[in-house]
């Protein structure tokens, strides 16, 4: 079961998920940790391919930033107890390479960034409140990581009542088996999982110089 | 590879138990997903353990609150997930404000003293009162438990979590109604937001010796 309604072009936000240095480059904070982040970066054309249509078909554009103060003050029992690691290794502090959106998907003058010190996008944001003055009611998600803040991201997104769309093929997570349930779990009650293809299309865009 | 097993060691001290959504709609037979025949049975699976969790809180003094999943009775605050996702959720009257079928079920029927927070999305966090009174009763550490272990359990965990509560859910006092879910959302919550633990570990950690349970 899904949800079964249908993604149009109107009313419709892109909301790019935490496309930085720091998860998709071998230097990135991701990499230092250990973990895999070429399956985040497997994240990036897909990723490409959606902003380059919204782009296109003028729809709105969101790109959300993990950015945690310098000193790491403001990352709670995350940094402080759950994966200290995280602090260690730099990740997203504020001011750094690190935190920088990848080169590839760098937003323009006119597209919103919300930064975010949480996993939700909206937790302790202004992206409501900027969806409702855009009076947007149908969000398509992609970007890192599938179960973690696109999984948090799109649940709230949800019980806020927007339409909610996940392209499967354009999201990433560092272990396989959590990308699948994060899919399903969406799937089950909060979104419409679609492809990129399947999203361009319902957003009448072609795009030829796109790989 | 991290994970979120390693937050400090759970106590009575500034801790509250939150029991999610054990309500006849969700456990008990004639309750409204028994009646759209989904797996009901599953989800009972959840209560001995919330069960003993509550008594042990009570007789331990932990602050106790139930999340209650109430939708108003002609369905007007049910939003997108109603009008579209699952319109059957109306139709077969899912928690509905006043009905038999929203009541929490009487093995774990709030006393007085314990808050009851009613919720009608997921998150036991989302417009409610859940968060000012866990600020203002001093609580940092929620132990969580009941159903659906992937929906309304873990979505309230991300949340309590990202509030920087110390967040520990209790794997065998959750219930969902697919083993692959409910194994799914142990993996994902225990990896960045909570520390799975089991209702002997809670018991333990409270000092409390149940006699009958």
């Amino acid at each position: 079961m899904t949800a079964n309604f249908r993604l149009v072009q109107d009313k419709a936000a892109l909301v790019i998920v935490d496309m930085q240095n720091s998860y998709l480059e071998p230097e990135g904070a991701m990499a230092k940790c250990g973990l895999d982040w070429t399956r985040l970066r497997a994240a990036a054309p897909g990723c490409q391919r959606l902003l380059a249509g919204a782009r296109k078909a003028g729809i709105p554009v969101i790109h959300t930033q993990y950015v945690f103060q310098p000193d790491f003050k403001d990352g709670g029992l995350l940094t402080r107890e759950i994966m200290p690691e995280l602090k260690e290794t730099g990740l997203c502090a504020k001011g750094s390479w690190d935190a920088e959106f990848w080169d590839g998907l760098k937003p323009l003058p006119n597209e919103a960034v919300i930064e975010k010190n949480r996993c939700s996008a909206f937790y302790s944001t202004q992206l409501e409140s900027f969806l409702r003055s855009m009076q947007i009611e149908n969000l398509v998600f992609c970007g890192v990581t599938t179960s973690m803040c696109v999984e948090s991201t799109v649940r709230d997104a949800a019980q806020r009542d927007f339409r909610c769309f996940v392209a499967r093929d354009a999201t990433g997570e560092v272990v396989q088996d959590r990308y699948d349930g994060a899919l399903k779990t969406m799937g089950f009650l909060f979104a419409k999982v679609m492809t990129v293809n399947e999203i361009l299309d319902s957003w009448k865009v072609e795009l030829s110089n796109v790989a | 590879m991290p994970d979120a097993k390693d937050i400090g060691p759970l106590g009575r001290a500034r801790t509250a138990l939150l029991i999610i959504d054990m309500q006849n709609s969700y456990i008990d037979e004639k309750g409204a997903l028994g009646r759209m025949k989904r797996n009901w049975k599953s989800l009972r699976e959840a209560l001995p353990g919330c069960e003993r969790l509550l008594a042990g809180a009570r007789k331990a003094g932990v602050t106790v609150i139930h999340a209650k999943y109430v939708f108003q009775a002609d369905y007007s605050d049910g939003g997108v997930l109603i009008r579209e996702i699952r319109p059957a959720l109306k139709e077969f009257g899912l928690c509905q404000a006043g009905s038999w079928d929203a009541e929490i079920v009487p093995s774990l029927a709030p006393i007085a003293g314990e808050k009851v927070v009613e919720k009608n999305r997921p998150s036991a966090f989302y417009s409610t009162q859940l968060d000012s009174f866990l600020r203002a009763e001093r609580i940092e550490n929620v132990v969580v438990c009941g159903v659906t272990t992937n929906m309304c359990v873990e979505s309230t965990v991300r949340d309590a979590s990202q509030r920087d509560f110390r967040t520990y859910v209790v794997g065998d006092a959750c219930g969902e109604m697919e083993q692959d879910r409910h194994d799914a959302a142990l993996v994902s919550m225990g990896f960045l937001f909570a520390r799975v633990v089991g209702v002997n570990d809670v018991l333990d950690a409270w000092d409390v010796a149940l006699a009958n349970a």
